[in-house]
């Protein structure tokens, strides 16, 4: 890959592993529709932020505290990119928003109107930022400050966003530090009428309405957003009043509902239905052997999962074969593998030596530990039987690294 | 290399770039952008004729295009736009030597940006309009060159993914499909559009999407077929059409060749669109004005700039002469200073804040200007330009400061 040495629109290496969790956090989310824009979000900000800390910390520019430095913060972000992308960052008493885009085409700058005309969510700056997530690596486009975009930025009633072409960004990152120093308030932000207010009582009627138009929608999957549905008023009113806001979450169908629990449903596994990110044979690789596994009688269901750990390139895999019983118990074989790619699909390699199996129990008690040693192609832990509803947890570590998989039999 | 030879002052308004073989080739002057510019001459006053500085000449076109919108000053300011467009080609051609993206095509991408930077160039603002060019030429090159590379590359289900309705519909327009066709095969891609999110993050081709997303996507597609008007498909045709798709977006990001000098043919008739002799050689003398003005504001500038740079520590004045002076890369400082390349880019952004912070203060307590885009563009082509003179010790001809 070409990597051009541009000091003004810099090119960042998105982490291997970053990618990796995205990933498997965007494949959980049950409507198709926003994976691809929550995955897109996720690496810019796991790629963005340890860039712009970096940065700042000749200036002390970035605020030590951390917790509310982002917004939306992780609880809340799944939830609020399937509606309005990017996220705003503060940084020092300067508040930058941070737009990811993934087109090859980069000659328009697009920003939600949320963005803009909320005035609680409104930024000093705005950061353009063009991912290639197939190749690893995103590129800082430029800026512009809020009183240009929204003065001088176009607006589309279509998908109610302001966008300007590229020129009338400030192409150069260094100057996103320098100004945000220098620039008085009044230049860098236009002035912005509040937003009407709205009763709960208001906001309950409309929620109700939105609710049944997209229940009716949903058949057909046309528009499942509520986004455009509302008159924007209406809509920004609900979005910046927390106790609106989860009003709404919960009326409307969504992408992280509680039908996709953080565990998987090992019941659920024997009657057909996975957990998106637990995956078959084929689907990790279709022509691969089954290494250890042959033997496993045909009511048994084996089904695998990623598991990023850093410094392990591609990551290990976590198999999980259960088998229903006459008394209603399963029996379950929980493996550790290590695998690349290859064209003949994947190969075998060794576990890093001593990465650790554990089986744990609700109450984090420690029933089972398998160690790999050298040359291990993969480890499992001792067969072991559950009742149904038990739950139990999965461990994998390494050094200081862990990674858990909760299971519900 | 052929290397071109500068063009006399006047030449530089009439004359473009011929390229043969991906080379320089020759001069080649347009004969009624000659005669305006014969024209024009013969209007001054008798002491200016032989004294009419080239930077006077651009701000008389550009104010004349500025005024009047007209093909003729604009077609002038093309002329002198070949040159920072032919160096700033030249010197990524041959940095990156691709041989499916030669000098040819570098030119030419480059060129397209010409309106862009004429609408964006602030003669008030320090850096001279080929200076300014000249980065937007370069940032043009290396946008067509990096997405080029990527399109070739790119998996089919990253080209899809990552394109728009807009940039599709312009491919399949340039294949030349009917517009049912088109119509067909933006509702092939807007399906997948919505409803795919990849198996695996190694997810590469149309053959693995699995069954249930073919479903999704043909159900999609049913949707649209309705609203209008489409024939019936089946998963293999929907997955026959995103082949197509891809097909027709590698092929539209890969250079085509256009004539530039086709654009110019049409010149001929514009002659009779000139102002009358009072008013062309009064703007003259106003541009000359102006262009003394500037000339005083860029040494300004310079001075400015002078101070700031000799307070930098001498680390950063060093790296400064490596990057700017030595054009190294950071990775080859790096080495050169056993250190490691995040850390040369940190200090180099150092220097260059320091520097920029003293423009920008400049600006707003000199000038009493407030720091648009528009300023603040036009003040990083200035500062990288007058860095590159300070640091190469020479004149290039592309960087006229």
């Amino acid at each position: 890959m070409l990597m051009f040495n541009d000091l003004q629109r810099p090119y960042l290496a998105i982490p291997e592993l970053a990618r990796e969790k995205s990933w498997l956090e965007s494949i959980n989310l049950s409507l198709l529709e926003h994976r691809w824009n929550h995955y897109l979000n996720q690496l810019t900000l796991a790629t963005v932020l340890p860039w712009l800390e970096a940065q700042g910390s000749d200036e002390a520019l970035i605020s030590a505290q951390s917790s509310d430095r982002i917004f939306p913060n992780p609880e809340t972000a799944a939830q609020q990119w399937q509606w309005v992308t990017g996220t705003a960052v503060a940084i020092h008493d300067r508040r930058l928003i941070v737009i990811p885009t993934d087109n090859w085409d980069a000659s328009e700058f697009k920003v939600p109107q949320e963005w803009v005309d909320i005035p609680t969510w409104q930024g000093d700056y705005y950061l353009m930022v063009q991912l290639n997530p197939e190749a690893g690596q995103l590129q800082l486009r430029g800026y512009i400050n809020h009183r240009q975009l929204k003065q001088e930025g176009h607006y589309d009633e279509g998908d109610r966003t302001y966008w300007v072409s590229e020129e009338a960004l400030v192409q150069d990152i260094d100057l996103l530090w320098v100004m945000a120093e220098l620039e008085p308030l009044a230049e860098r932000q236009a002035d912005l009428a509040p937003l009407a207010p709205l009763s709960r009582h208001q906001a309950g009627a409309w929620i109700q309405q939105l609710a049944q138009q997209l229940q009716t929608a949903s058949a057909s999957s046309i528009q499942r957003s509520p986004r455009l549905a509302l008159p924007f008023q209406t809509w920004a009113g609900i979005l910046s009043n927390p106790q609106l806001r989860s009003l709404l979450a919960q009326a409307i169908p969504s992408s992280i509902e509680p039908d996709s629990p953080p565990y998987a449903q090992l019941s659920q596994w024997l009657q057909g239905n996975f957990e998106a990110a637990w995956q078959s044979l084929d689907q990790f690789s279709p022509s691969t052997p089954t290494w250890g596994l042959r033997n496993i009688p045909a009511q048994s269901i084996s089904r695998g999962k990623r598991v990023a750990l850093s410094g392990i390139n591609p990551a290990l895999s976590l198999w999980t074969t259960v088998t229903a019983e006459m008394d209603g118990r399963m029996k379950v074989l929980v493996q550790l593998r290590h695998q690349t790619d290859s064209p003949d699909g994947l190969v075998m390699q060794p576990l890093p030596p001593g990465i650790e199996l554990r089986l744990i129990t609700p109450e984090e008690e420690s029933l089972q530990v398998v160690k790999a040693q050298q040359q291990d192609d993969y480890i499992q832990l001792k067969r072991f039987k559950v009742l149904p509803k038990q739950a139990f947890t999965v461990e994998v570590r390494l050094g200081n690294q862990t990674v858990r998989e909760q299971f519900q039999a | 290399m052929v290397v071109p030879l500068k063009r006399e002052n006047e030449k530089q308004f009439s004359t473009f770039v011929n390229i043969v073989d991906d080379n320089f080739g020759s001069w080649i002057e347009d004969r009624s952008l000659k005669r305006s510019m014969d024209r024009q001459q013969s209007l001054f006053p008798k002491d200016l004729e032989t004294s009419f500085p080239v930077n006077a000449w651009v701000t008389h076109w550009h104010q004349t295009w500025k005024q009047q919108q007209a093909k003729l000053p604009r077609y002038h300011l093309y002329a002198y736009l070949q040159e920072p467009c032919y160096w700033s080609a030249q010197k990524i051609s041959s940095r990156f030597n691709t041989t499916s993206f030669g000098l040819a095509d570098c030119f030419q991408a480059a060129f397209e940006k010409s309106d862009k930077v004429l609408q964006g160039f602030d003669p008030g603002l320090g850096p001279s309009l080929s200076t300014y060019a000249g980065r937007a030429f370069s940032n043009a090159i290396h946008d067509a060159l990096a997405n080029n590379q990527e399109v070739q590359i790119a998996s089919e289900l990253s080209l899809l993914q990552r394109c728009t309705r807009k940039r599709l519909g312009k491919a399949l327009a340039v294949a030349g499909l009917s517009e049912d066709l088109q119509a067909i095969n933006q509702a092939a891609w807007q399906s997948f559009k919505d409803f795919y999110f990849p198996k695996t993050t190694a997810a590469k081709t149309l053959d693995s999407l699995a069954p249930e997303d073919w479903v999704a996507m043909l159900a999609k597609y049913d949707l649209l077929r309705e609203q209008q008007n489409l024939p019936k498909a089946s998963e293999a045709l929907l997955q026959e059409w995103l082949g197509k798709c891809v097909l027709h977006l590698r092929h539209y990001t890969a250079p085509r060749p256009i004539s530039l000098n086709a654009s110019m043919d049409d010149c001929g008739e514009l002659i009779d669109t000139l102002q009358d002799g009072s008013e062309a050689s009064m703007t003259q003398l106003m541009a000359q004005e102006l262009e003394a003005t500037q000339q005083k504001q860029q040494q300004k500038i310079n001075a400015v700039l002078q101070s700031g740079l000799s307070k930098l520590n001498p680390a950063h004045q060093q790296l400064l002469q490596f990057y700017y002076g030595d054009q190294l890369t950071q990775q080859e400082i790096a080495v050169q200073l056993k250190s490691k390349q995040y850390k040369v880019s940190r200090q180099l952004r150092a220097a260059r804040k320091a520097l920029l912070t003293v423009l920008v203060t400049w600006i707003q307590d000199e000038l009493h200007m407030s720091c648009k885009a528009t300023v603040l563009n036009s003040m990083t082509a200035n500062l990288d330009g007058w860095l590159k003179v300070q640091f190469s010790g020479e004149h290039n001809q592309h960087v006229d400061v």
